[in-house]
């Protein structure tokens, strides 16, 4: 009988690769979310800002991560815990890559190492997700 | 800038209808294609009572802004941190009561002066008055130079 252990024993998981962020999908993004800060879609104010140009919501990279996390729980899986810290910014024409790494495996648990990394190698977003047994 | 003595207070509840469209929308911002937030059907047949609320969906009910959140210097204020975590996952068709507190303020000293650091505090509760999530965000307010 496979056990939920076996699962994450013998699955590897492949990294996400997003598509390049870009300028509609952050006014898509702001829609969705409602965080309408103009530092994300307002580019003569962001121009002017202290940042120099329009930077991603740091939600959508988590949500890129998000996305990868439900794969990572998949049939067997539910998510507990997801948490983030945001390390760098993320501007229009970036590409995410989500990895993870097994931190520690038991009957019923998995603790994940998760991360967003930028083209460059940055890691733009780091954290964890703990998925428990359904 | 903060004053102390709103750590801990909860503010009025609202209220959040979880919508099929907001799903579908949110899922398409962040190009994630899983169907379990298209297609009720398949949805259902993953044993959810409709399309799943995506991890970081809770981001999307906004209220009132509180006053301490109005008057901070969005100039200097970055997100540092955020967190989910989960009694159980909720769907499309149901009502989320949203209760917030800021769960604490301190302060670090670093090269580029002082920082503060709000920690904020968010739970969802079900129909039922059962909790659902917590959402955990920490604001950092940059020291002025």
């Amino acid at each position: 009988m496979t056990t939920f252990k076996n699962v994450y024993e013998e699955t590897t998981f492949p990294d996400l690769v997003k598509s390049p962020v870009t300028r509609v999908q952050l006014a898509q993004y702001a829609g969705a979310s409602g965080d309408f800060n103009p530092i994300h879609i307002d580019v003569e104010f962001a121009k002017n800002s202290p940042l120099g140009g329009v930077i991603a919501h740091g939600m959508l990279s988590m949500g890129f991560l998000g996305q990868y996390v439900e794969k990572l729980a998949g049939e067997d899986g539910n998510v507990k815990l997801f948490k983030v810290q945001f390390r760098a910014m993320v501007r229009p024409g970036d590409t995410i890559t989500c990895e993870a790494q097994l931190k520690e495996l038991t009957n019923n648990e998995a603790i994940f190492d998760i991360k967003a990394v930028n083209q460059n190698g940055d890691v733009v977003v780091k954290g964890e997700a703990i998925i428990e047994q359904r | 800038m903060i004053d102390p003595s709103i750590i801990g207070v909860e503010t009025k509840p609202e209220y959040h209808e979880v919508e099929k469209g907001a799903i579908r929308k949110f899922a398409t911002a962040i190009g994630d294609d899983n169907p379990v937030y298209f297609d009720e059907e398949y949805a259902k047949g993953k044993g959810y009572s409709s399309l799943l609320a995506p991890l970081t969906f809770p981001t999307t009910f906004r209220g009132e802004l509180q006053d301490w959140f109005k008057n901070l210097d969005k100039n200097r204020l970055l997100h540092g941190e955020q967190e989910y975590r989960y009694e159980r996952r909720f769907c499309a068709g149901e009502k989320i009561k949203l209760v917030e507190k800021v769960a604490d303020v301190y302060e670090k000293s670093g090269k580029n002066g002082t920082m503060t650091f709000i920690v904020r505090d968010r739970e969802g509760y079900d129909e039922t008055d059962k909790k659902v999530f917590t959402e955990r965000s920490t604001f950092i307010i940059r020291g002025e130079k």
